[in-house]
């Protein structure tokens, strides 16, 4: 019954202790975005990185990610892919979506780590089920493709389908060629029009695909507008 | 749980609502599945194919990724259910399916994706029917119905004695409008 007790007081201890260290490093990581901000008014990267750095040891995962961002080559640094690959592997092993996904790409590319296909693509299934639109991206490439996962053109053209609703204009430029080429999924031009109206609007033009669907009907055509303009992007979490 | 309680509280559920399946260990599987049947319920085991035969069960629940579902789908053959576990991962759910499975059971609470949550996801992408997996109550029905679950798993408390089965039953029923 004693060593009960004690171990509970122990725990609220531990508790308190964290959550006042959570909060300074959270503090830490506010301030370091405004001194990082260009438009802020206070902009000073020094201060900045410095406090991003200190809120990063003390391990806060969004700040790990953020230095993992700098030493990519943010803010015009010199890219450090080792020092990258280091701080992105601690926010990655927090479970920080976006870590994953960078760390995953590094992973792809051999850059800052030993190439490794499988593990890169372990990663950025991870991230893409969090819910991470580029992740989804690249992962419905590398499930296409087969790359480090098993190839499955059908499963690979859901994930490009997910970040193409996430608003993800390159993704909606891929499923818009997948729908006109019938790739992992039933061919349907209307819908290849659609998508490639709203990545189209998104910057991302492909006139290979505006000369395909020029011969769509002019009923298809007014389908496809409708649906595009109906297009809402689902929430980013 | 002894059987018999177990069997209590499932005759009691019935009573209550619309009760599809039963899914239970292999430990309690021989004693259980007559009865269960006997009720209209499906009996599926969390085990092996070969538990499934063994004792005359409806269908055998695999966990996504830690089995060969190709070949738990073979050794199965046509009559017997597979129900597939996929957690929330999305492309688990999607291998599955292409296994063959029957059904996947999801966890409905992990990560939404924003405005997509996974079972609503799951619906509007196949017809392969679907569990919403970890327990809910009435409470939770509000946010859980609108995505359109194929079947929903009560909270374990049912199982407490036949009046908590029915009790929890009659109030998931009534909130399904059975």
């Amino acid at each position: 019954m004693k060593l009960a007790a004690t171990a509970l007081a122990l725990l609220i201890a531990a508790t308190s202790i964290s959550a006042a260290g959570q909060t300074e490093a959270d503090t830490q990581l506010k301030e370091a975005r405004i001194y990082l901000d260009k438009a802020s008014g206070r902009y000073d990267y020094a201060k900045g990185e410095s406090l991003l750095r200190q809120a990063a040891d003390s391990g806060l995962a969004e700040a790990q990610f953020s230095m993992g961002l700098l030493s990519l080559g943010a803010f015009d640094n010199p890219p450090n892919f080792v020092a990258a690959a280091d701080w992105l592997a601690k926010a990655s092993a927090q479970g920080h979506a976006g870590a994953e996904h960078e760390l995953g790409v590094l992973y792809l590319e051999g850059r800052g780590v030993g190439k490794d296909v499988v593990k890169a693509a372990a990663l950025i299934g991870q991230a893409a089920e969090k819910g991470n639109s580029d992740a989804m991206l690249d992962y419905g490439v590398l499930v296409f493709r087969g790359e480090g996962v098993k190839q499955d053109e059908k499963i690979g053209a859901q994930w490009l389908l997910l970040a193409a609703r996430r608003g993800n204009v390159i993704a909606q430029n891929r499923v818009a060629r997948i729908y006109a080429f019938g790739k992992g999924v039933t061919v349907d031009p209307v819908e290849a029009m659609s998508w490639n109206i709203l990545a189209t609007r998104g910057g991302r033009s492909d006139p290979e695909l505006d000369t395909m669907l020029a011969s769509l009907t002019a009923d298809q055509k007014a389908e496809a507008q409708r649906r595009a303009d109906a297009f809402k992007p689902v929430a980013t979490p | 749980m002894p059987a018999a309680r177990l069997l209590d509280c499932l005759k009691a559920a019935c009573g209550a609502g619309d009760v599809a399946s039963l899914l239970v260990p292999v430990a309690v599987a021989g004693e259980i599945t007559p009865a269960a049947q006997q009720l209209g319920v499906a009996v599926i085991v969390a085990g092996e194919p070969r538990d499934a035969a063994r004792c005359g069960a409806d269908g055998i629940q695999l966990d996504a990724g830690s089995e060969d579902l190709a070949a738990a789908r073979q050794a199965l053959g046509k009559e017997r259910i597979l129900g597939v576990f996929a957690g929330s991962s999305r492309h688990l759910a999607m291998e599955a399916a292409e296994a063959g499975a029957d059904y996947i059971a999801f966890d409905q609470t992990g990560p939404a994706l924003g405005g997509e949550p996974i079972v609503a996801w799951w619906q509007a992408l196949t017809e392969v029917p679907c569990v919403a997996f970890t327990p809910a109550g009435p409470d939770e029905l509000d946010t859980l119905l609108p995505q359109r679950p194929d079947f929903i798993r009560p909270p374990d408390a049912m199982w407490q004695s036949a009046e908590d089965a029915r009790r929890m039953v009659a109030a998931l029923s009534q909130r399904l409008g059975s």
